[in-house]
């Protein structure tokens, strides 16, 4: 899979895919996170967070290897469920060059039937944690 | 919610990190890979930064029935976990309405935020 350098993307710029959360998928989230919840059918909001394909699906590519995560915010507005399918945008919220490093920075929205349900900032040290 | 919580010792294994990696797709070498990542500065593999994020929206959502609806959680990931170290999770009531959400790895501070449920 490529690997994102941070030349290749322009602050402002959008990327969209789709998302089906499968029942196969939360299990294997809530399993290796053992979370137990006892909330109906809805799922733990938590899940969020840890879609990652979505957004490398989006963005085409993968993170350079030693990338390093450094701030994350989500903001929830609804339970995710087994079946729904998301509307995934990121938007490339902000990239910079700090003592020769690179950062780069990306908002990620889940849209539900064209309703926000979940909003997340991430900020990555991209190739960090190189081979030495 | 008490003034102060502090979590169960969390320790997350590598097994469990390769098994986290394959469901979410955070399959970084700093992640699974301990020959690579024995060589990098950090000197081991490293929990996912996503991966500690779910785990103190796990305390929340345990605490804060509306959190899947109505929160909000930010964090600094300030120092690394290695694979296999122990971990808690401590959220704590301050003067304001949010709660001050630290994870402590070591007797360090790894991650610092602030989490709030929206009115």
């Amino acid at each position: 899979m490529k690997e994102y350098t941070n030349d290749q993307f322009s602050v402002g710029s959008k990327f969209h895919t789709k998302f089906i959360l499968t029942d196969k998928l939360a299990k294997n989230l809530i399993e290796s996170l053992s979370i137990v919840f006892q909330n109906g059918k809805a799922l733990p909001a938590a899940l969020f967070s840890t879609f990652i394909n979505p957004t490398l699906k989006a963005l085409g590519g993968r993170f350079p290897q030693g990338s390093i995560h450094l701030k994350q915010t989500v903001e929830h507005f609804g339970a995710p469920f087994v079946g729904d399918e998301y509307e995934v945008e990121v938007l490339i919220a902000d990239k910079y060059v700090r003592k020769g490093r690179d950062y780069l920075v990306w908002e990620t929205i889940f849209k539900k039937e064209n309703q926000v349900i979940c909003r997340q900032e991430s900020t990555f040290l991209l190739s960090f944690a190189s081979n030495q | 919610m008490e003034t102060k919580y502090v979590s169960e010792v969390y320790n997350i294994p590598q097994d469990k990190l390769n098994q986290f990696a394959e469901a979410s797709g955070g399959t970084g070498k700093i992640h699974i890979d301990p020959e690579y990542a024995s060589q990098t500065s950090f000197g081991g593999t490293l929990v996912h930064g996503v991966l500690l994020f779910a785990l103190i929206e796990k305390e929340l959502e345990f605490r804060f029935p509306d959190w899947h609806q109505k929160g909000t959680l930010k964090a600094t990931f300030v120092k690394p976990v290695r694979a296999g170290a122990d971990f808690v999770i401590c959220l704590e009531q301050n003067q304001n309405i949010e709660m001050d959400v630290t994870v402590i790895c070591e007797e360090k501070t790894v991650v610092s935020g602030k989490a709030f449920i929206a009115k």
